[in-house]
């Protein structure tokens, strides 16, 4: 009897759950539904589903935005910055978390303390200091202006895995003869696989959506998609408000991120509970 | 250890003091040079007029920061700022903490769940700001209702339609309620990470008490999660004050300036006006507040954890 309740029990918050289902994928919806559609059955009923597969909107994207090339400077970008991000991060917060001592508090509050500043408060100086270096229009220059930003979050995140990771392997480690060097790259490193994908996702976000400092510091050839995105919306509010190439675009921006979500979702409670919760 | 006989140099090399150097010093050198020397230039600039073009600027002082207080455009975009970060912080907090129970219970759609309250976290500031702002207007064009409104109609509540966004009043609200969408996945991952850290035991010992879920829920889930209540204050907190993207998109800081925030306005004179100094002033004061806030959440929580 008392089995039967709590099977009831579970149901009735399963069937509650739907509706919040619904709420929340119901914005992605109309943003794809609405890509697949004309202008006039937009308007007739933006709720529906498209009527027939019509592709007419992602052909226009596709021959007005140069989409594989702004796709290609994004790869570029946000795979450069994250292959630094994650090879420094770690390394940094390998040493920081398997070593105790005054130094290495300070260094690691020193880094760590960005996280708590907003990052529109040195926008311009850094830019200046970007092109002061001759790295204006250059990947080189935004994806080390990225690396900096995110340093702050990787080494938080690396720095509380290492110093939880398991005592007895260093010792082992050090048994055997092994270096720092090799002792990182053969035994800690691929160990953090969890921590890594947390970080990539996060940071691959939130580089792939920022819309400023590619507009500051990059010539429109080298520019990524958002930015670009943006500047179609407002063309396309200018030729007669038309949202569901607006919709097309923003779908083909997204998909890549979408891809990368899927990919590094089974890693990421598992990341963050071993990154951010123990240190 | 083994010791290997080795010259000077590869001695050296080999050191453990050495290889640590060497393993922090890119991390560290990339950091201080583009993030921490940048932050001492921003404080710099803020006494002076740098126009963001020119080489030549003016030392002038507290001059910046003396017209941002005496300026009311500029002034009334402090309260706006405070009441957005708070409120979206406050919300997200609580809303991520149910939203986290609910994806630590085992169901058959567990994933599906996971899955719907993830995804929005990828949505890009600009996305969400167009795309919402198509969903609440009243009138998008030819005498079309924005999607809201049509909803509304079409399910028989016509008396609730209204320009949502268009409202002094509520404007933050509808703010608040788009970011929480677009944020309350990232904020219960982090919850959920540390839910799944708490010892079984706890519960099984709670439960042979007699204790009900929500009994367990309080005494132990809600108690044990400082570490991740912790983070994610910061987090939520950092991310408010940074808010731009979406709020330039919905809004533009209308109607008049009932949603301006802090950020649309340091956009628009450093970058838009070239009054690069008064905007580093302006930043130091967002800087001085979230640091403000910050420590504040956390001393509070560092109390809240002796009180258990």
């Amino acid at each position: 009897m008392k089995i039967t309740g709590k099977k009831i029990k579970k149901s009735a918050v399963t069937l509650l759950m739907i509706p919040v289902i619904v709420i929340m994928v119901f914005p992605l919806y109309l943003l794809v539904t609405n890509s697949f559609k004309t202008i006039r059955e937009f308007y007739a009923n933006p709720l529906s589903l498209p009527s027939r597969l019509y592709l007419d909107n992602f052909k226009y994207v596709l021959e007005k935005q140069k989409y594989f090339s702004l796709l290609l400077n994004n790869v570029i970008i946000v795979f450069g910055s994250i292959a630094l991000l994650v090879l420094f991060g770690a390394m940094a917060g390998y040493v920081l978390g398997r070593s105790r001592g005054r130094v290495m508090r300070i260094l690691y509050s020193y880094v760590v303390l960005g996280i708590t500043l907003p990052t529109y408060t040195m926008l311009l100086p850094q830019l200046k200091l970007i092109v002061g270096m001759g790295l204006k229009n250059t990947y080189i220059g935004i994806i080390l202006y990225y690396v900096a930003s995110g340093m702050p979050m990787a080494i938080f995140l690396f720095n509380g895995f290492f110093s939880t990771a398991p005592k007895d392997l260093e010792e082992a480690a050090k048994l055997d003869g092994c270096s720092l060097y090799r002792a990182f790259f053969q035994i800690f490193f691929p160990l953090s696989v969890a921590t890594i994908a947390t970080l990539v996702l996060i940071q691959s976000i939130s580089i792939w959506n920022d819309t400023t400092m590619p507009v500051l510091l990059l010539q429109a050839k080298k520019r990524t998609l958002m930015p670009t995105l943006q500047n179609f919306y407002g063309r396309m509010m200018g030729q007669g408000t038309r949202w569901e190439r607006i919709y097309a675009d923003a779908v083909l921006c997204m998909l890549p991120m979408i891809v990368l979500f899927f990919a590094s979702n089974r890693f990421l409670i598992q990341g963050v509970s071993e990154g951010a919760l123990k240190g | 250890m083994a010791k290997h006989k080795k010259g000077g140099f590869a001695a050296i090399v080999t050191s453990d003091k050495f290889a640590q150097a060497v393993f922090l010093f890119p991390a560290y050198l990339i950091f201080t040079v583009l993030f921490f020397i940048p932050v001492l230039t921003s404080v710099y600039y803020s006494f002076t007029d740098w126009n963001g073009i020119t080489t030549q600027t003016n030392w002038v002082w507290f001059k910046n920061y003396a017209d941002m207080f005496r300026n009311p455009d500029i002034f009334s975009t402090i309260p706006v700022t405070i009441y957005y970060a708070v409120l979206n912080s406050v919300t997200l907090i609580f809303v991520a903490f149910f939203v986290a129970l609910t994806l630590n219970r085992k169901s058959r759609i567990t994933t599906v769940l996971r899955i719907s309250f993830f995804m929005p976290m990828l949505v890009s500031g600009i996305i969400v700001g167009f795309l919402f702002k198509e969903f609440y207007s009243p009138v998008i064009s030819d005498g079309n209702m924005g999607t809201l409104n049509r909803l509304l109609t079409s399910l028989g509540l016509g008396g609730l339609t209204q320009n949502w966004l268009g409202n002094k009043s509520t404007v933050i609200m509808m703010i608040v309620i788009t970011g929480v969408w677009n944020q309350v996945g990232q904020t219960a991952l982090i919850y959920l990470a540390n839910m799944q850290s708490i010892p079984k035991e706890l519960y099984e010992a709670a439960i042979i008490d007699g204790a009900g879920y929500w009994r367990q829920t309080y005494h132990i889930t809600w108690k044990l999660i400082s570490p991740s209540l912790r983070i994610n204050l910061i987090l939520l907190i950092i991310n408010s004050l940074k808010t731009y993207d979406m709020i330039a998109l919905l809004t533009g800081g209308g109607p008049g300036t009932a949603s301006k925030v802090i950020n649309l306005w340091i956009v628009e004179r450093s970058i838009g006006g070239y009054e690069v100094g008064l905007g580093c002033a302006m930043s130091m004061v967002v800087t001085i507040f979230a640091f403000a806030l910050v420590t504040v959440t956390q001393k509070l929580l560092t109390k809240r954890g002796a009180d258990i």
